[in-house]
């Protein structure tokens, strides 16, 4: 038995597993974002109530099938008290896809984005597919950050690939933002591969929200 | 972006004094949202602890459980016998522990815990302070944000923690924001909330204090140099919990690193809350139990033992995503094991990591103990404004700065591994990858303690049925002959002297055989001791390395349970299968 290894992860991929592509993504964001009722609503279909903090990193598996391939996420959901970042910044450099969950009912979670997105980039590879979650979108009464906020920041960060309000709660836009994330994984893979390919896209730029391969919807 | 201090800060007492109120208006007032009361079916699905279950709990009892309350009725009381004579000098030493082991029976837990960890005496010596503290959180807590969303998810399938802002959520969020006035260096750090939560379950909030700083700074647990910011107590858990396991699990610490499995990954929430939420919640109060007795030698074993008893199966998982998963969910879920018979391995294991002076972690460093005394008020102008506004740092600190190469450097170890071992794949248990981890460990001074480089073995380990005590043979113990301070573990010698081939591998002998030279002596004794009561299997040295640290069952008693772990051991793990079979 030979075994097989991603170039990017260094995972082993062993030929009788059923998948085409593996990809690592990393949930990273204030604490008290719901990151891990994210993860629990996109991977058991489940709105977690009961569940404590995020201690370290956790670890969780979803395979989803994007255009007939199937494609394995490697979530890593980390805690997201400041303290925990020297353990799980090293968790971020070899990520693939990176997905920053802030809180619409809560501004700082908003304002520290600009801090994370700076860890981000000092501490992962210069190819990391980076998106932005605005979690709880069903608490509308307590909006305080607006949509058109984080897509200005999106405008203004160029590493962002698009923004996305989701409700882990009420199971809005969560499998979209990982599917559209994974889409865009797989594309750039295969295109790393086909030189040539015209759906090349450069590395660092990001691609219109529009053109995400699937569903998701962002009015 | 760039908004007013004054009115940042303004804004962040404004939250803290509103967080405070909601505490103190409790679950009858307007505006909660219905989110945060979840609604359970209560009382078809709460167990004996407590926990509200998704589903209903069987409405007959088992025999087994009748049996159980039935022991559990006698247990009480003897307990309160030994509670209401607790200084009796007369009581044999062994019985306090003995009765531990077996479980504190859940009715009279909470005066075991309470005196187990001294709490009457340290109340006296404190009254007023919770009081105090308290006052102080309400106006200076900088914390109040983080630990009001952690409250607002602890235990939240607990009765007693199920209704927003109810009598124990406000007790939870009162001893938190207090203990971060209370000891300012450490302030709160997440999981805090779940190892106070526990201690809320059996104590009232004042009591839960005194004990939540038992905790931190009492000399048996020092849990404040694993919460404190930089972690400097984890590093030095991690590295004693990779050094047991190198001596002791070695085929499975092997398999770990193959798959980049660092042991940060699973061991750090068993570290932080005491196995809560990693195992079963009836077992993790067992640990408690024990762990409030003895201290951090227990965390040690714990840690062990799970890997022990699960070896196999882990070594059965064959990628990272199954093995994290088996021991992040799988034994939550379900242990596998009986709580008896858990807290029973445990015993034997601590007796034999107290034998072989394993014990206990090294001494802690400096920075894991408070540097300036507790209980002072600090200087409100000197308090942290982003901590204060909830803003996050971008640089590291000192003690930051240091864990986080510690633990970027365990990440990179694994890795640099599985790129030097792609081409040993065909081999399952190579020793290769475990050199090349080694000699990076060493060489990083990762590994500096020589115990992890002696060559001292167990060997033929015995489980007896009754006690279940793991017995090490010590006639067997192999003595190093080389010269002190060689650093080169035996493994690698062994290949010549069972002449395991490897030609169908890519192994690559010639890294190696330089290494194995300096243990030539090694392998006449390293072999004979273990051919009594092994067979040589058609795996390579580091199985037969692995004879001597697995623990040979005799063949009357406990078969029940490991011969679970014989059968459907298939064959892959051919070298304990091997082990298991072979009755003394």
């Amino acid at each position: 038995m030979t075994t097989t290894r991603n170039p990017q992860t260094l995972m082993a991929i062993s030929p009788e597993e059923n998948f085409d592509f593996l990809f690592k993504i990393v949930l990273i964001g204030d604490a008290g974002t719901g990151k891990t009722c994210v993860v629990s609503r996109f991977k058991n279909g489940k709105y977690e109530e009961s569940h404590g903090s995020t201690i370290g990193v956790d670890f969780s598996l979803k395979t989803v099938n994007i255009e007939g391939k199937q494609v394995k996420l490697q979530i890593w959901d980390t805690a997201g008290q400041e303290r925990f970042r020297t353990i799980t910044q090293s968790y971020y450099r070899s990520a693939n896809g990176v997905i920053i969950v802030y809180d619409i009912a809560k501004r700082q979670t908003f304002t520290n984005l600009q801090k994370w997105i700076d860890e981000v980039r000092r501490y992962t590879g210069s190819n990391v597919l980076l998106i932005l979650v605005g979690n709880k979108c069903d608490l509308e009464s307590e909006r305080e950050v607006e949509f058109s906020e984080a897509e200005a920041m999106c405008q203004f960060v160029p590493e962002i690939l698009f923004v996305m309000e989701t409700s882990a709660k009420e199971n809005k836009n969560i499998e979209d933002a990982f599917v559209c994330l994974a889409a865009e994984l797989m594309k750039r893979h295969v295109g790393n591969n086909v030189q040539n390919d015209e759906n090349l896209v450069n590395l660092g730029q990001g691609k219109p929200v529009s053109s995400c391969s699937s569903s998701c919807n962002l009015t | 972006m760039e908004e007013d201090k004054e009115a940042l800060l303004a804004r962040a007492a404004e939250e803290r004094k509103r967080l405070f109120e909601r505490y103190d208006l409790g679950p009858e007032q307007s505006g909660i949202d219905p989110w945060e009361n979840p609604q359970f079916e209560v009382y078809h699905c709460t167990d004996k602890y407590g926990f509200i279950h998704d589903t209903r709990l069987p409405s007959n009892r088992t025999a087994e459980e009748e049996r159980m309350t039935r022991i559990e009725l006698e247990r009480d009381k003897k307990w309160m016998k030994m509670l209401n004579h607790w200084n009796d000098p007369k009581r044999p030493n062994d019985k306090l522990r003995k009765r531990v082991f077996k479980g504190i029976p859940n009715k009279v837990r909470w005066l075991a815990w309470k005196k187990l960890l001294n709490l009457e005496d340290t109340m006296d010596k404190n009254k007023g302070v919770y009081d105090r503290m308290l006052e102080w959180a309400r106006k200076y807590s900088t914390e109040a944000r983080q630990i009001d969303s952690d409250v607002n998810r602890q235990f939240r399938e607990h009765t007693m923690y199920r209704q927003r802002y109810g009598i124990k959520q406000k007790s939870l969020f009162n001893i938190l924001n207090a203990y971060s006035v209370y000891n300012p260096e450490l302030g709160y750090c997440q999981g805090m909330s779940g190892v106070a939560g526990v201690l809320l379950l059996y104590m009232d909030e004042e009591e839960a204090f005194w004990a939540l700083n038992t905790l931190m700074i009492d000399k048996k647990f020092e849990m404040h140099g694993l919460f404190v910011e930089g972690f400097p107590k984890l590093t030095r858990l991690l590295e004693h919990h990779d050094r047991i396991c190198a001596k002791l699990l070695r085929k499975l610490q092997q398999h770990f690193l193959k798959h980049n499995v660092d042991s940060i990954l699973y061991s750090l929430k068993w570290f932080f809350v005491i196995f809560v939420e990693r195992v079963p919640f009836s077992l993790s109060l067992r640990i408690w139990d024990i762990y409030l007795m003895d201290g951090e030698s227990v965390v040690v074993a714990m840690a062990f033992t799970i890997l022990w008893l699960h070896r196999n199966e882990l070594l059965r998982c064959k990628d990272m995503d199954t093995i994290i998963e088996y021991l992040q969910v799988k034994l939550y879920k379900d242990f596998g094991y009986s709580d008896d018979f858990v807290t029973e391995t445990l015993d034997s294991t601590m007796r034999n990591l107290r034998r072989h002076k394993l014990h206990l972690p090294p001494a802690p460093k400096k920075n894991e103990k408070p540097l300036r005394p507790l209980g002072q008020l600090i200087n409100e102008h000197k308090m942290d404004f982003n901590k204060t506004v909830g803003h996050r740092r971008i640089d590291f600190s000192e003690n930051e700065r240091e864990s986080f190469e510690l633990v970027k450097t365990r990440q990179e170890t694994p890795a640099i591994d599985v790129q030097s071992t792609v081409s040993c794949e065909t081999s399952e248990y190579t020793t290769g990858d475990a050199y090349s981890m080694k000699t990076y460990q060493s060489f990083t001074s990762l590994a500096t303690s020589p115990a992890i480089s002696t060559n001292s073995l167990y060997s033929n380990g015995v489980l007896k049925n009754q006690s279940f005590e793991i017995q090490y043979n010590e006639d067997d113990e192999y003595k190093n002959d080389n010269a002190a301070g060689n650093k080169e573990s035996p493994r690698h010698l062994t290949p010549t002297k069972f002449n395991i081939s490897h030609s169908h591998t890519n192994y690559n002998h010639d890294n190696h055989n330089n290494h194995n030279l300096n243990n030539a002596s090694f392998s006449a004794s390293s072999t004979s001791s273990s051919q009594n009561n092994t067979t040589t299997s058609s795996h390579n040295d580091s199985s037969n390395f692995k004879y001597k640290n697995v623990i040979v069952i005799k063949s009357n008693g406990d078969s029940e349970i490991y011969s679970n772990h014989t059968n459907d051991n298939g064959d892959e793990s051919e070298s304990e299968k091997s082990i298991e079979n072979t009755r003394l």
